[in-house]
């Protein structure tokens, strides 16, 4: 078992900056240097907001699981919330979003690319878009997401190095 | 000189006039789901100072501790309205911290060449 840091909280904004604030306790009480406590922190805030942006909360009990892991040298921060699985835009986005990510050699290059898009739109518009961007280029992390038989999406951040 | 300061939960705008500038300075974290609203009118209220007075507007990142990237948004479109304009416009970051210096050396981009927008790390 590799060891993780095992997070919950509901749906609601203000619950996660006190989750980012207790990831970046955990890391830096085993160790981690200022830059990976900061990715780590900015990758749960990123993708706990998505979960409650784009998550289903049909029940009050259902919650945003978190869960960072500590393995082989690499950071694992996964996201889980349930979606509605009819709602197959988001999850398209999301795909299409992962994949243009992949298609860059170097994820500066498409933060690089989105910053020209966003620079564009009306200073009130409330899209932002970079949020998983940011954690490929500044999060230094591999993306990935998977929706499971019970309509939970899990996205994940591999951070590649550990220091 | 003139001092303003705004706060939204926990990100702070210090907005001050000086002889040769006029500063607006982040402090704290902004973790807003629409910073927006709270951060473009402080920064528009910067910019009308400037035009008025023909000082360069400072923005100046180095004390704050985290943003997420509802924040990035509206700095990202003023800069581009300000590198269509005549506006100076300075960001001042902390070049020590990993993620400033990730985060704002990715904004020069918006950089022009007569250094009227000017992305600088301290």
């Amino acid at each position: 078992m590799h060891p993780t840091l095992h997070l919950s909280v509901r749906p609601r904004w203000e619950e996660i900056d006190a989750a980012r604030e207790e990831a970046v306790a955990y890391l830096r009480q085993h160790d981690y240097g200022d830059a990976v406590v900061n990715a780590a922190g900015m990758i749960v805030c990123e993708l706990a907001e998505n979960a409650t942006k784009y998550g289903a909360f049909a029940e009050p009990h259902q919650r945003i699981h978190i869960a960072l892991t500590r393995r082989d040298g690499t950071l694992i921060i996964e996201v889980k919330s349930p979606v509605d699985a009819g709602d197959d835009e988001n999850l398209r986005r999301l795909d299409r979003t992962v994949q243009w990510i992949r298609g860059f050699q170097n994820p500066f290059e498409a933060y690089l690319e989105r910053l020209k898009e966003v620079s564009g739109q009306s200073l009130e518009s409330r899209e932002s878009g970079l949020g998983l961007v940011r954690i490929a280029y500044e999060g230094q992390s591999a993306l990935d997401f998977f929706l499971d038989e019970h309509d939970v999406l899990a996205v994940s951040a591999v951070h590649r190095s550990q220091s | 000189m003139a001092l303003e300061t705004y706060k939204a939960d926990t990100l702070t705008l210090e907005l001050r006039e000086e002889e040769g500038a006029v500063y607006v300075v982040w402090t704290g974290r902004s973790t807003g789901r629409d910073p927006g609203p709270f951060i473009v009118p402080v920064l528009q209220k910067a910019i009308e100072m400037v035009r008025e007075n023909s000082k360069p507007l400072i923005l100046d990142f180095q004390n704050i501790a985290f943003m997420n990237s509802s924040t990035l948004t509206p700095i990202i479109r003023l800069l581009e309205r300000a590198r269509r304009s005549v506006s100076t416009i300075r960001i001042l970051y902390k070049r020590e911290l990993k993620w400033q210096e990730l985060n704002f050396s990715a904004l020069e981009v918006f950089q022009t060449p007569d250094q009227r927008i000017e992305i600088r790390g301290v």
